[in-house]
């Protein structure tokens, strides 16, 4: 202790010494990789953090990678689920997580690869043949119409020729028409 | 939470997306399969009706289908054509006279193929390949 202190001075100065201390010890706690009880931070940045469990009213990034789902859950069941291998909407009411089967699968919409038909092509054809190649013989939808401008009229034909499908073509086509071309389909 | 769902847009900012500009809206249901397969059909010109089981569906009410048929084209080549037309449909000789009629149809259990042929080429037995898909109805089911 400095001399000429007096004692109630000294005691002061003991005091804010073992604060100091404790301070002194926290950081070094905290750079030496020890948890550290509750600590409020007004602007922090991290170069790499490894979070067991966070809480967060909102969070904004560039890219958020996330190992293996994000459920969300809409107050009383888990409604919404994505994975790595596909997103998955419930039905009110309904847990997302549960098993889906051939029974209750009429309950969820399925974005995969299957369930919903993707698109292929839609649009207007001129020359009475478009072609896919597929490899298979897809769903199909088409149209005679009017015109590839201004349509008006857009209309099925019940008379030969008819529309058909190949393995790689659109065929007998209304001229000109409206077509669409979903991805599924077979081979017979 | 009220407000919670799932958006999906074309490339417009999501909090300005109408309708037509969303991919996929968990507001709305989606037109989802409930199966696809494939089959065939064996008839014969001899005037009589065919009536065959296709898939069994059990979904309870008659749902959206489609079935692509293979399509024989006798009038040009006499031979089986590897391509598929949507059914139904009604095959016609040159002569414009009804050769068979081909009608799948669904009740509330099952897709099924009717085939009716008329005469006018023999008593050959023909067997044709098709393609099918039932979809659920979201108005039954969502």
């Amino acid at each position: 202790m400095p001399e000429g202190l007096n004692i109630i001075e000294r005691a002061k100065l003991s005091r804010r010494l073992q604060v100091n201390q404790k301070r002194i010890d926290k950081l070094e706690q905290l750079l030496s990789g020890q948890p550290v009880g509750t600590a409020r931070f007004q602007d922090l940045a991290i170069t790499l953090a490894k979070i067991t469990n966070i809480s967060a009213d909102k969070i904004t990034t560039g890219t958020l990678g996330v190992g293996e789902e994000i459920l969300i859950n809409d107050g009383t069941n888990d409604r919404i689920l994505i994975t790595r291998d596909d997103i998955r909407i419930s039905k009110p009411g309904i847990d997302v997580k549960q098993t889906i089967t051939e029974t209750n699968k009429k309950d969820f919409i399925l974005l995969s690869l299957t369930e919903l038909h993707k698109l292929r092509y839609a649009g207007f054809v001129t020359g009475g043949t478009y072609t896919h190649n597929l490899n298979r013989i897809p769903i199909f939808h088409a149209w005679k119409v009017d015109s590839v401008s201004t349509p008006t009229k857009f209309s099925l034909s019940v008379v030969d020729p008819q529309p058909e499908a190949s393995t790689t073509q659109i065929l007998n086509l209304p001229n000109p028409a409206y077509l669409i071309i979903f991805n599924e389909g077979a081979n017979p | 939470m009220s407000d919670y769902g799932l958006k999906w847009t074309d490339g417009t900012d999501v909090s300005e997306a109408e309708l037509k500009n969303l991919v996929i809206s968990s507001s709305h249901p989606c037109l989802k399969f409930s199966d696809i397969g494939t089959g065939s059909i064996t008839y014969t010109h001899d005037s009589t009706e065919t009536d065959q089981l296709v898939a069994t569906h059990n979904l309870g009410y008659e749902p959206l289908f489609r079935v692509l048929t293979q399509w024989f084209d006798i009038n040009i080549t006499g031979a089986k054509k590897e391509t598929y037309r949507n059914a139904p449909f009604t095959d016609t000789l040159l002569d414009g006279a009804v050769y068979f009629i081909a009608e799948p149809y669904v009740n509330n259990t099952q897709l099924r193929y009717y085939v009716r042929s008329f005469t006018g080429s023999g008593t050959e037995s023909i067997t044709l390949k098709f393609l099918y898909i039932i979809y659920y109805d979201p108005d039954q089911d969502i």
